[in-house]
């Protein structure tokens, strides 16, 4: 009964949220420990005050999210991959604990959250990408304090020294970022991540009025206004990328939205992107694979087949990583980086290869199928009248890009002078990600009556 | 005021951007310094304010240097506290960045990183000076000195056809046939701070020692004075100049009009107990 009355007091537990994702959003620790505690906190604190509005039915929405995910971290946790990087000191057993501790947190978050009365996701988004915003304003800055504006043109090809080191890294891939309390130089995905996902918040300018709803816009042309200073002072291949392919996700949400009539050719085509991708994935697994000798002698034999799967530059990164991962020694996970073994293999950058030296087959399964339950949640979110329509593609577009960069960009060790190693699951971008998933999943679950629209006017 | 405020955003972006340039003195173009070409190695940066400042005293520590051409055992017990200690021992306690982070930046920080030998891959871990020198401005001043220490050795350039003293062979590239007897007069410049005024007291001294080729430790100068005595502090800088007086391989080619190229490689750079702020 007493847990009961403490409910009315969640108004302050949501601004304590608000503020938990500030610091998640600026990345404030290259610990995970941090961001484990800071969640399984905040999760605890929205349990006990919100515990009269918990319901069985609420919390079996995100089950079959929560589930493969709490396998997926579990699997992690416990590989062979995790262990030989935790006893050569690259992170603390205590940080492996806290990784499927801190994807429980950030489902349990994503839920609580969505039932609770006082919590505005307008607000957190306004939070988060405030967040983003200070750090790329401080990182901004503190290029311009070091290199000054455009450096990676003017000094394309220069090398820094430190420590008597000359830096592989040339200048104009390099950046400094603010790294818990100090800055430090990294390589350039790293730099572009927080601006572009600050510009995912450009969709919003599309479902937004500025007459019917001008503070809102403002705001987020502000984030926008931002994101872009900071990829055009520290030009780069990557930030151009990223933006053209945020403005290519905001078009193909804008238009499937805005025009019914195309919605379905939309569909299919989207559909029919996703079975290929999908095939391809296949493909690339299953001709990496001595088992079934076949599949490689029929790439290896016609030139065009092995140049697409054999023998370029971007499969030669990812080939490595799924080489016999159906064997005995494999299929929880390995070794990587020359610690214990011989065989050499890299971090692709791409998660959906990563994943199978982090976390095993049963992992990448796990987690493949969470995203399809997450993006079908999206279905539901977006049927039901509970957020207005900018939040919910804002939502969506962060996802999706966030998942195209770690998909395609990620670095582990992004930190050119210091030792950091950092997996992509203990980054802070990627907890939101979980909880955004698991907020859509509870919200498209509630029913119309029960949601209520925000009035954002 | 809201239009005071635009227009001071409007300003700070473009006066923040045009204010960059701290990491820009620790930058160099492509492979600089580190060639396999012997002559494009050639360190001869000069700090303009210390290449003018005043030279208040030119000190000859010839007799009270200390020198040591091996990696064992100890260097001098007057220098080293400890007498058990190896030179691979004492820079890596004693190196300058151990002291303080402002030695972590630039080319010059390969003089301050505790790695005193060559490790065989170019000009890794050496700065390579001709008759011309360098300095070094540091960002930070010391207190009060207590010695001056420096792992040198010398070399001429064996990419390039010579002859040998021994037998009047031309074209000779063996390198083993390069020891010979070398004499110099090693310059150190210590910049201090006088008010708002640098001075220069140089130190000099004549030291005699083989020049080779091969990574043998034994090749290896370690050169060291005592600065107690001279109570200097506020030191922002240091350069390294050298004449040569005498050297076998270069002298017998002059004769027979040969130029050959020869360099100081300077490996670190010591001051020890010295607190930089």
């Amino acid at each position: 009964m007493r847990l009961n009355k403490l409910h009315k007091y969640s108004a302050a537990i949501t601004f304590l949220a608000m503020e938990i994702f500030a610091v998640l959003a600026f990345s404030f620790s290259g610990n995970f420990i941090v961001y484990g505690a800071i969640s399984l906190a905040l999760a605890i604190l929205l349990i006990l005050f919100n515990i009269a509005e918990m319901k069985i039915d609420g919390i079996s929405s995100i089950a079959f999210f929560f589930l493969p995910l709490f396998l997926f971290s579990t699997i992690t946790a416990l590989s062979v991959y995790s262990r030989s990087h935790a006893y050569v000191g690259d992170f603390s057993t205590v940080e492996l604990v806290f990784i499927p501790i801190a994807f429980i947190a950030m489902s349990f978050t994503g839920y609580l959250l969505s039932v609770d009365k006082s919590f505005k996701m307008s607000t957190l988004l306004i939070v988060i990408y405030s967040a983003l915003g200070v750090l790329c304003l401080i990182n901004l800055i503190v290029n311009f304090v070091n290199f000054g504006a455009f450096y990676t043109v003017l000094y394309k090809g220069y090398h820094m020294y430190y420590g008597g080191v000359m830096s592989e890294t040339t200048v104009d891939k390099m950046a400094y970022v603010l790294e818990g309390l100090k800055f430090i130089e990294v390589r350039m995905p790293r730099y572009v991540l927080f601006p572009a996902l600050l510009f995912t918040s450009s969709i919003a300018l599309l479902f937004v009025s500025p007459k019917e709803n001008k503070r809102t816009f403002i705001i987020y042309s502000i984030f926008v206004l931002v994101s872009l200073l900071s990829l055009i002072f520290v030009p780069s291949l990557l930030g151009l990328f990223s933006v053209v392919l945020i403005l290519l996700i905001d078009a193909i949400i804008f238009i499937y939205q805005r025009f019914e009539k195309i919605r379905k050719a939309i569909r299919i085509v989207i559909l029919t992107g996703l079975i290929l991708a999908g095939l391809l994935f296949l493909f690339i697994i299953l001709n990496n694979q001595s088992a079934i000798p076949f599949v490689h002698n029929l790439t290896s034999g016609n030139s065009f087949l092995n140049r697409l799967f054999n023998t370029n530059g971007i499969i030669n990164k990812y080939n490595p990583l799924v080489e016999n991962i159906f064997s005995k020694e494999k299929f929880l996970g390995y070794i990587v980086d020359n610690m214990i073994n011989q065989n050499e293999v890299h971090m692709s950058g791409s998660f959906l290869f990563d994943f199978f030296m982090t976390s095993g087959v049963i992992g990448v399964i796990a987690f493949i199928f969470a995203l399809v339950v997450g993006f079908k949640g999206f279905k539901n979110y977006f049927s039901k009248e509970n957020d207005n329509l900018y939040i919910k593609v804002t939502l969506l577009t962060f996802v999706i890009f966030y998942l195209a960069y770690i998909g395609t960009f990620n670095d582990t060790e992004y930190a050119i002078y210091y030792k950091l190693y950092q997996p992509v699951y203990m980054s802070a971008p990627f907890l939101i990600m979980i909880f955004i998933f698991s907020y859509i999943l509870a919200k498209g679950n509630v029913a119309k009556s029960e949601g209520g629209k925000e009035d954002e006017k | 005021m809201k239009n005071k405020f635009k227009l001071l955003i409007l300003l700070a972006l473009p006066s923040l951007a045009s204010c960059g340039g701290f990491s820009l003195d620790y930058i160099v173009e492509g492979n600089k310094y580190n060639s396999p070409v012997f002559t494009e190695n050639y360190y001869e940066h000069w700090d303009n304010e210390l290449k003018n400042a005043q030279e208040v005293a030119s000190i000859d520590v010839t007799d009270k240097k200390i020198t040591s051409f091996a990696d064992v055992g100890i260097i001098d017990q007057n220098i080293l506290l400890k007498t058990d200690y190896t030179l691979r021992d004492y820079s890596s306690e004693y190196n300058l960045m151990r002291s303080d982070q402002s030695f972590y930046y630039g080319v010059q920080s390969k003089l301050f990183d505790g790695e005193a030998y060559c490790d065989g891959y170019y000009q890794k871990h050496r700065v390579q000076t001709n008759q011309n020198g360098f300095s070094v401005r540091f960002s930070k001043e010391s207190d009060e000195l207590t010695y001056f220490a420096m792992q040198f050795k010398a070399t001429t350039n064996n990419q390039l056809k010579y002859y040998l003293p021994s037998d009047d062979e031309y074209d000779v590239r063996n390198d083993h046939a390069l020891f010979h007897n070398s004499v110099i007069e090693l310059t150190i410049g210590l910049y201090t701070k006088n008010e708002s005024e640098i001075e220069n007291h140089s130190f000099k001294s004549e030291i005699t020692f083989d020049n080779n080729h091969t990574n043998d430790g034994s090749y290896y100068v370690f050169y060291a004075f005592d600065l107690k005595e001279y109570e200097l502090s506020r030191l922002v800088g240091v350069s390294v100049t050298f004449d040569i007086i005498s050297d076998e391989l270069v002298d017998y080619n002059k004769t027979k009009g040969v130029d050959i190229d020869y360099a100081l490689f300077v490996y670190e750079i010591f001051l020890p107990y010295t607190y930089w702020h």
